[in-house]
């Protein structure tokens, strides 16, 4: 028997595309910007926390980048997968409670609702990296070719957040606290995850945070590769990737086992 | 028995908790399957039946009687708590209402989005959708969106997506009736091609008229278990055998009576009298019969009104007789008054079991009140003349070839 997921990502792929569209337009539906909302939001967030922490508490990113430009790029390249994980983690907690036309009265891939959500969320990423290597580009002059392994860097991060999305979203379906938890969650995140300062900052005894935090390590790569031109550390990424499959192959398996019954309580 | 059976069905059951509390929602988390507690109710218990390629099977029953959660679990929509359901090839399900359609998208949209989620490309949707838009006949509505729609244009469209991505089982839940009459009938003969292309239909429905009409078996189910399997006429029979029993049962009792006054009334010795006077239970066809009470006062009523009801088995109202219609004029009663109420009425039903129910309404203190009222008799029709229906119509026929002298007259 094939894995369903991959069933899912196969046969499913036309569903996958009309369901984000759809998911995407929804947000925006009737709003006068419209779609240029998903690109002012993020800009918005990124102009409060350079001029707090930036121009109000004087942070300077490291020795070599003292300019308030680079804290701005440096804090875009932590932020946009700060933002990935908290939409997509957060939408997954309610994606099967707010959504009971498809779990109890069709036949529908229930799987595809916290898929959806990470695709969703990953057309922000998208643009965001489009105007954070653009934003590079401007500021330096020019760009390091290792922007283009930025794709790479995210494979183990969109696996190793589409896994949690399914169990989160599998134990969302009967616990509705969890929405509450994960709020809470994402607070406490954004200030342990190397976000608003460099990951060597962290003092050597707390650098395990690091590594169990997949945003850690989207947000350090982000600038390795597309500010400071440095390559990714290979075998932590092929580790990483392992991992995440691994995970993603657990959580799949759990959701299956799960889904059943949302009908139940829904 | 072939390899190609739609579904196979052996001791399916299904539990629900019996109340929705956070902490006991924790043991569903567990990846294993569920064991029944104390705690859990059964929907459905113990339930075996196979419906092969082009059968239509109809299950009935009263609410709460399972056949949702029947069709759910053959849709694959709820996990069985014991027992096998094997259900094999593409189910289309109209389970409620605007199944699946966002209300925010339009008709349009919804369609693709349904083409998809039964797994169908764009391309493939494109070319159905002329014929699904033809059938719906929702017209311009196709492009607005379907939070517009009323429940009737819903439905078609639903209808019209479901039928079109050619299923093997297709699941109808009451959805049929939504629709215009011309819709309906339009909707039966496209399950009628359905089934002669080999697609098996489950259909649950409180229309016995249209389980008997539509399907090959039946299905009746009570309290979650099977009370009948076989000939869609002898079930639907049993269906209503049982529910007249029901009935019979109450009146070995008390009157299923409220007075929302509390008792300033009593309606009492309700009975049917045949042409001849004789108290019975069965009267015939077109008879001149009456229906006779006695209301007894334990307060003051000012403009008493009287009322009874004619009902089938299914609660449908054949008639509702009442003094105001009539323009009876009923003297204020008071505390210890007795009302002898006799209402004579022509029997113009088909044969079959109705219901008969009386109640009593009035001024009290000034302010209108229901006072007591319930069902108290179940009746059986009986003619020795052949009728189907509801009500019996004194009717003749005369047949003849145009241009030809001389009529065949029945």
């Amino acid at each position: 028997m094939t894995s369903p997921i991959i069933q899912t990502w196969t046969k499913r792929r036309e569903l996958l595309i009309a369901l984000t569209k759809r998911d995407v337009l929804q947000k925006y539906r009737g709003s006068v910007l419209g779609v240029m909302w998903s690109v002012l939001n993020p800009l918005f967030l990124l102009g409060i926390y350079t001029t707090a922490f930036g121009v109000f508490l004087h942070m300077k990113w490291d020795a070599e980048h003292t300019g308030l430009a680079d804290f701005a790029i440096m804090l875009f390249c932590g932020l946009v997968p700060f933002t990935y994980f908290n939409e997509a983690i957060s939408r997954s907690a309610t994606a099967i409670i707010s959504a009971p036309n498809f779990v109890k009265r069709i036949a529908f891939p229930t799987e595809m609702l916290p898929i959806v959500v990470n695709t969703s969320a990953l057309v922000h990423v998208f643009v965001n990296t489009l105007i954070l290597i653009a934003a590079v580009g401007i500021a330096h002059g020019t760009l390091h070719v290792t922007v283009l392994l930025v794709p790479l860097i995210w494979i183990p991060v969109i696996l190793g957040c589409i896994a949690l999305s399914l169990v989160v979203a599998a134990v969302g379906g009967f616990i509705r606290d969890l929405t509450h938890i994960v709020g809470v969650i994402f607070s406490v995140l954004f200030f342990l995850s190397p976000i608003f300062y460099p990951a060597t900052r962290v003092p050597e005894k707390a650098q395990f945070i690091l590594f169990v935090n997949p945003i850690a390590y989207a947000a350090t790569n982000m600038r390795k590769l597309i500010v400071l031109g440095e390559t990714p550390n290979w075998l932590s990424w092929a580790g990483l990737t392992l991992i995440s499959l691994l995970a993603l192959w657990l959580s799949v398996r759990y959701f299956f086992a799960l889904q059943r019954r949302f009908a139940d309580v829904l | 028995m072939s390899s190609d059976t739609k579904i196979v069905a052996s001791g399916l059951g299904k539990f629900y908790p019996h109340r929705l509390e956070t902490l006991r929602l924790l043991r569903y988390l567990a990846p294993w399957p569920q064991r029944h507690t104390a705690e859990d109710f059964w929907a459905l218990r113990n339930l075996s039946f196979r419906l092969e390629p082009g059968k239509a099977l109809g299950v009935i029953g009263r609410n709460g009687s399972g056949k949702s959660t029947l069709l759910q679990l053959v849709a694959g929509l709820l996990e069985p708590s014991e027992g096998i359901i094997n259900v094999n090839g593409k189910v289309a399900a109209l389970l409620e209402l605007g199944a699946g359609f966002n209300p925010e998208f339009t008709g349009r949209e919804n369609v693709f989005l349904s083409g998809s989620v039964y797994g169908y490309s764009r391309a493939e949707m494109a070319e159905r959708f002329d014929e699904i838009v033809e059938f719906a006949a929702i017209g311009d509505h196709l492009d607005q969106p379907v939070k517009t729609y009323s429940s009737g244009m819903y439905a078609r469209l639903a209808f019209s997506v479901a039928i079109q991505v050619d299923p093997d089982i297709l699941l109808i839940d009451e959805i049929l009736s939504v629709g215009d009459l011309g819709f309906q009938a339009k909707c039966f003969r496209k399950i009628e091609a359905l089934r002669e292309a080999g697609t098996s239909i489950m259909f649950v429905s409180h229309d016995l008229n249209a389980v008997q009409m539509l399907c090959d078996e039946a299905l009746f189910l009570d309290e979650g278990v099977s009370r009948g399997f076989g000939e869609p006429r002898e079930i639907a029979n049993a269906y209503v055998q049982m529910l007249s029993e029901r009935v019979r049962l109450g009146k070995q009792h008390d009157p299923v009576v409220d007075s929302p006054t509390g008792a300033l009334a009593t309606i009492r010795n309700v009975e049917l009298l045949n042409a001849r006077g004789e108290n019975t239970m069965h009267p015939s066809a077109g008879e001149r019969c009456r229906v006779r009470y006695k209301v007894e006062f334990y307060g003051d009523v000012a403009e008493p009104v009287v009322t009874m009801q004619l009902r089938t088995m299914l609660g449908l109202v054949v008639s509702d007789l009442t003094s105001v219609f009539s323009n009876t004029d009923i003297p204020p009663c008071a505390k210890g008054d007795v009302l002898d109420v006799d209402f004579e009425f022509d029997c113009n039903l088909c044969p079959g079991p109705f219901r008969i129910g009386a109640s009593i309404a009035g001024l009290h203190d000034g302010v209108p009140a229901s006072i007591c009222g319930g069902e108290f008799l179940t009746i059986e029709v009986v003619s020795s003349q052949r009728a189907y229906g509801i009500a019996f119509v004194d009717s003749s026929l005369h047949v003849r070839k145009a241009g030809e002298a001389g009529a065949i007259d029945n």
